[in-house]
């Protein structure tokens, strides 16, 4: 689904790179977490995905497609891209003509448009807003327009920005349960995130960028154990696996709440 | 991208020339390239400013402005070479010619306007926003809610142009089709996203509103922290400025 | 420090009072965060400290707000400024000027402070935020808890007694958002000074400060000591906040009859908790 092979990356030849021989695959399907300090070269790369920035020396793939060859506004298809600030993606005078405004430039059959927006407002529970000004709207909301409209053209790949900065904690899991539904359905998720929670209850994969080169690739439970990789990034584990690590055995594969207290049920012989 | 028409940061002899010094300066040489006639000086001036960004040490800052101007001067070129019809032909292509005048009218076109906007820009990047509102509100005695309207604005420039560029890319990167190749396609694609730009600056004015309220702005008699008086290098250098001007209106 | 009796305040051109009869009391030197989902009106609140509102936000106004001694509906903003300190969300709408000292020197320019003290002031008020090396810096090439560190030092330059925050850390990564704690915290034990302040990152909250208020629809739902407050995991699970993992692990566990006692904050409380759950199963 998407292939990146050493790929580097600077914004000109002067500077130093940002990206260096960063290589990896992520398969369909999968729930993948980027995450490292800031300057370590997350938006880089997310941007990279959709062809928003060109690879310096190296490739990237998405859907066997090469991002060197292939306009962004085509590679949208299958590449969805939430920004961080829903702010910059919203411009129409309604939620329902700001969900149409990127089906428009895919699909021509009016009634297959209004289908898909009943579709996609009932999923990111819009319906009774489609006709509000996205702006009367309070931050949280404008965050699932922004999804929404994003969603609508069905990307096999869906690209995240940092999704649940500026936001309460409700807000906050409103949007990642939908993320977590497209993702159960078959969408390949990727996430910058520095809400180690988050990260912890939603991925599946955690990769490490340390410096634009990836420091650890691996399953979200390992990658949290690695501690000595973790504090050379300035990061930290999430709280119940700072727990966990207190033990002898670590609590093998828990990363979340629910995970350790299912652990300890099962030691009690509950 | 790079932000154009910031202050840059460093201890030249430029940076520390008095604010009215490089104002005076920006105003002559723009005053300078549209009165004269001569093809010559015009090219000096353009090479005067591009010294000046030499020595200032900001050529590389300076040279992302140059290319925006750069930009700006071809297109007045190719309008004057379309529209300016009379002298001998030099070349011809089908039904369209090139003539000599009009290259040289062309040439001069251009040349006049990055001669004529290049100082001012020169004399942002050198100048402390803070500072130039000091010295005009101090010496000049702008009031102080006007200089401040002028330093504000020119604050938020780099804040603007990033938004913007973030604005464009989320609209690429859902399929707006702005990243072709037609450039009449690209800037009518990119004229509605004026919206969220207009949207949050809107926001960020209301923010930075209450944020003045709560520092005490608008008492009415203030202080000022960096005061700055002439020094011998100003008035070398002013004199220098009104030799350009004569010569500019001279020659 | 600060006394707030009874108020309501409902904006003009809104249908319902943003706040709701609130009591609040801040003694001197106290660390008070508040939490709460979002449109429970803690931003209105700070706006209460500051004089924001009714001054420069208008609307219906009920009750006392007393800030050091003085009544926020007879002295403005400009007064009070002198008095309580302000920083917000957005660090980019704060910053007015290119220079990281001419951005201290602005607030202090306002009030018609002479040189002199205007040198001694921006030297003192660098040193307490923890950023005298930015002091030449351009404002703009700052990473955002660098620019919410120089907001701070902006505030703390006009010596206020309390300093009120709105969220400065929603915008921040890890590193920024301890940073700016690690600040504040510095301000308070060292330094005496009152620190009121809004924010999502309970983690945060909970390691450094001494009071928690959380609020919902207008009015405050729970107030006391940090640890205290976090101990109602059900209440706060309920309320849609982001609890420590600890605190949610500690619930389930009470809830399904594992556990009895205390409900623990931090990680090490937690391993004594479960030692002991472990323990006592063998």
């Amino acid at each position: 689904m998407i292939q990146v092979d050493g790929l580097s990356f600077s914004y000109s030849k002067k500077l130093p790179s940002i990206l260096s021989e960063v290589s990896f695959n992520i398969q369909k399907g999968e729930f993948v977490a980027l995450i490292g300090q800031n300057g370590a070269g997350k938006t880089t790369l997310l941007k990279q995905l959709n062809g928003l920035l060109k690879p310096t020396r190296g490739s990237v793939k998405i859907c066997g497609m090469d991002t060197r060859t292939h306009r962004t506004s085509l590679l949208a298809r299958h590449i969805g891209y939430l920004f961080q600030n829903p702010d910059h993606q919203i411009f129409c005078e309604t939620v329902g003509s700001e969900i149409e405004f990127g089906l428009k430039n895919i699909l021509q059959d009016e009634d297959i448009i209004n289908e898909r927006i009943k579709e996609i407002s009932a999923l990111l529970s819009l319906g009774d807003k489609l006709d509000k000004s996205p702006f009367s709207l309070s931050r949280g909301e404008r965050q699932r327009v922004a999804l929404a409209s994003v969603v609508a053209l069905k990307p096999d790949i869906l690209v995240l920005d940092e999704p649940t900065t500026g936001q309460d904690y409700r807000e906050c899991m409103e949007i990642m349960d939908i993320v977590k539904g497209l993702n159960d359905s078959g969408t390949t998720v990727i996430m910058v995130s520095h809400d180690m929670e988050v990260v912890a209850e939603y991925a599946r994969r955690t990769i490490v960028l340390r410096g634009g080169t990836v420091a650890a690739d691996g399953a979200t439970p390992d990658i949290f154990r690695k501690t000595d990789i973790l504090s050379s990034s300035n990061l930290r584990p999430p709280q119940i696996v700072e727990l966990a690590l207190k033990f002898e055995d670590g609590f093998h594969t828990v990363v979340t709440a629910e995970d350790m207290y299912c652990e300890i049920a099962r030691r009690c012989g509950k | 991208m790079k932000s154009l028409l910031t202050y840059v940061n460093g201890e030249s002899f430029f940076h520390r020339l008095h604010p009215l010094t490089k104002l005076a300066w920006a105003v002559a040489a723009c005053v300078a390239c549209f009165a004269s006639g001569s093809l010559p000086f015009v090219a000096a001036m353009v090479i005067l400013c591009i010294l000046i960004a030499v020595f200032g040490g900001i050529f590389s800052e300076a040279l992302s402005v140059l290319k925006f101007f750069g930009v700006v001067a071809a297109i007045l070129f190719v309008l004057q070479i379309v529209f300016v019809r009379s002298g001998i032909v030099v070349i011809s292509l089908g039904g369209f010619s090139v003539t000599d005048e009009g290259l040289l009218a062309a040439f001069f076109v251009s040349l006049r306007t990055v001669g004529s906007l290049a100082p001012l820009s020169l004399m942002i990047m050198f100048t402390p926003t803070t500072a130039l509102s000091a010295a005009l509100t101090d010496n000049l005695r702008v009031p102080y809610k006007y200089t401040f309207i002028v330093t504000a604005a020119l604050r938020f420039i780099p804040t603007f142009t990033d938004e913007m560029d973030h604005i464009v890319q989320a609209q690429i990167s859902r399929g707006h089709a702005i990243d072709g190749k037609n450039p009449v396609k690209r800037f009518f694609g990119i004229l509605p996203m004026s919206i969220p730009l207009l949207v949050s600056s809107v926001r960020r004015i209301d923010q930075m509103a209450i944020s003045l309220e709560t520092r005490g702005f608008g008492l009415g008699v203030r202080s000022t922290y960096k005061k700055q008086s002439f020094k011998a290098g100003d008035f070398i250098a002013l004199a220098f400025v009104a030799l350009i001007l004569v010569l500019g209106i001279a020659l | 420090m600060i006394e707030i009796d009874n108020l309501t305040f409902q904006y003009n051109n809104s249908d319902r009072p943003a706040l709701k009869d609130i009591c609040l009391h801040v003694e001197k030197g106290g660390f008070t965060g508040i939490i709460g989902p979002s449109g429970a009106g803690k931003s209105t609140l700070t706006y209460c400290i500051n004089g924001v509102v009714p001054h420069y936000l208008t609307g219906d106004f009920y009750g006392s707000v007393r800030v050091c001694g003085l009544d926020t509906v007879d002295n403005g903003c400009m007064v009070l400024s002198r008095h309580v300190g302000s920083v917000f969300q957005d660090p980019e709408s704060q910053i007015v000027t290119s220079v990281v000292e001419d951005e201290i020197a602005f607030g202090l320019e306002n009030f018609n402070t002479p040189y002199d003290e205007m040198e001694k002031r921006i030297t003192e008020s660098l040193e307490m935020a923890d950023i005298s090396h930015l002091r030449h810096r351009d404002t703009a090439g700052l990473s955002g808890g660098q620019k919410q560190r120089v907001a701070i030092a902006t505030a703390i330059a006009l010596r206020p007694e309390v300093l009120v925050l709105d969220e400065p850390t929603s915008e921040l990564d890890p590193e920024g958002s301890a940073s700016i704690f690690e600040t504040l915290s510095r301000l308070n034990h060292e330094y005496g000074m009152t620190i009121v302040i809004v924010e999502q990152k309970v983690m945060l909250l909970s390691k450094h400060s001494k009071r928690l208020i959380v609020m919902q629809d207008g009015r405050i739902v729970l107030d006391g000591m940090t640890r205290e407050v976090l101990r109602h995991s059900e209440k706060l699970v309920e309320l849609g906040i982001n609890c420590p993992r600890v605190v949610e692990l500690a619930g389930k566990l009470s809830k399904n009859g594992l556990y009895q006692g205390d409900c623990p904050t931090d990680v090490d409380e937690a391993y004594t908790m479960v030692t002991d759950i472990l323990r006592r199963q063998k």
